[in-house]
């Protein structure tokens, strides 16, 4: 069929239905490739991704493994440090020290860490010697951070105490 | 739907539309006649479009061949032509070429009747394109095609147009002699061949085909399968419905 139209239509001949095939051909050809191209970019970015999470958490570990030990090992030598200022017998001594009277010491578990904590188990003939001793333990200036626990009062007190030891005594 | 004499004139350089009015009123009839439709092709009459039969150097591409030979001839500024082709066998192209301004009168035209050009095509074209379908592969003959103002020779040699000639009609009790000779002629470009068959299309189809019959021609109008040489002058372009089908 022929046009002589005098404004310009668009044409499709034969040839150009041909070209237009080979080019809708070539074009679907370029986004297949393309979309292999991104799948694969995808696939190498998801890829590179979880190795720097790996990566990441590798280190992460590392650093747990290196505060940890770190811990440890400050944990380790305060303990060191705390037996060696807080031998024992001094704390026990400095306990005795503000026992009054009627107050008698049952145990003692001292626990060294950064600090050293002492958890006491006491009896006291009266609640007031057993008030007198916690006065005179936090007026001593060597126990801090002293908390009563539970405690009986039928005649005799029984009681533990948890408190921490001062290796400087506080003014 | 005739239109009275001189309604339209066909003319390769000037506007063809000579009495709008007139022209508009019988598409806008015509349009109602067939129920109102607005797309239409439009088919301009012999003598509206130059016409070459082309056959192109290898790789050389048709419409730039077409342009630099038709363009030569033509009796307007070549930046004005449009120019189209038809492919009618291997490597054998005709091609059209017609004035921008004589297109847009018949596209105007068929606007103000309320119809919109889908395509604008030139009568030559269209019935050798229905001509060609029609020939048989070891055919051989001329078909003449009647316009008002020109007619045109399409010679077939074995089902193969092989030759395209348009002439200005020339009106008169002489014309079939006329006609008679140019046949010849064109019977002598396609090879020497005796004048055979004439196939006659087009406005007078069946007139002329009796006249040329009584010059001793082999000559019949081809009217599709709608009828013989007693319809109307009308339906003696029922080819064009072959054609445009």
């Amino acid at each position: 069929m022929t046009d002589f139209s005098s404004h310009a239509r668009p044409r499709r001949s034969s040839i150009d239905a041909l070209i237009f095939g080979a080019g809708c051909l070539a074009m679907g050809a370029a986004c297949f490739t393309a979309w292999q191209a991104s799948s694969e970019l995808s696939l190498r970015r998801a890829e590179v991704a979880r190795v720097v999470r790996e990566a990441d958490d590798a280190t992460r570990r590392l650093r747990d493994i290196d505060a940890g030990r770190g811990s440890t090992e400050g944990a380790l030598a305060a303990q060191a440090e705390g037996t060696l200022d807080a031998p024992p017998p001094r704390v026990v001594a400095e306990l005795s020290s503000a026992m009054p009277a009627d107050v008698r010491l049952e145990s003692v578990d001292l626990d060294y860490r950064d600090r050293v904590f002492v958890d006491l188990r006491v009896r006291a003939r009266t609640p007031q010697a057993y008030d007198a001793f916690l006065e005179r333990l936090s007026k001593s200036g060597r126990f801090r951070e002293i908390v009563p626990g539970p405690e009986t009062r039928s005649g005799e007190v029984t009681a533990s105490i948890r408190a921490s030891y001062a290796i400087e005594p506080t003014p | 739907m005739p239109l009275d004499p001189g309604a339209l004139r066909p003319s390769p350089h000037e506007v063809n539309v000579a009495e709008p009015d007139a022209v508009a009123g019988a598409l806008a009839s015509l349009r109602r006649e067939l129920g109102g439709g607005e797309g239409a092709v439009l088919v301009m009459p012999e003598g509206a479009a130059r016409v070459l039969l082309l056959e192109p150097p290898r790789g050389v591409d048709i419409r730039e061949y077409a342009r630099f030979r038709m363009v030569q001839g033509l009796p307007y500024p070549p930046s004005e032509a449009v120019m189209d082709t038809l492919a009618v066998a291997r490597g054998l192209y005709l091609c059209g070429a017609v004035r921008r301004s004589v297109a847009r009168g018949y596209e105007e035209v068929a606007e103000s009747s309320g119809l919109r050009a889908e395509r604008l095509d030139a009568a030559p074209l269209v019935a050798v394109n229905g001509l060609r379908r029609r020939a048989g592969p070891g055919e051989a003959g001329i078909a003449l095609l009647l316009g008002d103002s020109a007619v045109s020779f399409a010679a077939f040699d074995r089902g193969r147009l092989a030759v395209f000639r348009t002439r200005l009609r020339q009106p008169g009790p002489d014309e079939a002699s006329w006609l008679r000779d140019e046949l010849t002629r064109t019977a002598a470009i396609l090879g020497g061949a005796p004048l055979s068959r004439v196939a006659v299309v087009g406005s007078g189809a069946a007139v002329t085909a009796r006249s040329l019959r009584a010059l001793g021609l082999d000559a019949d109008p081809v009217v599709g399968g709608l009828g013989g040489e007693d319809r109307t002058e009308a339906a003696e372009l029922d080819w064009l419905g072959a054609a445009l089908a």
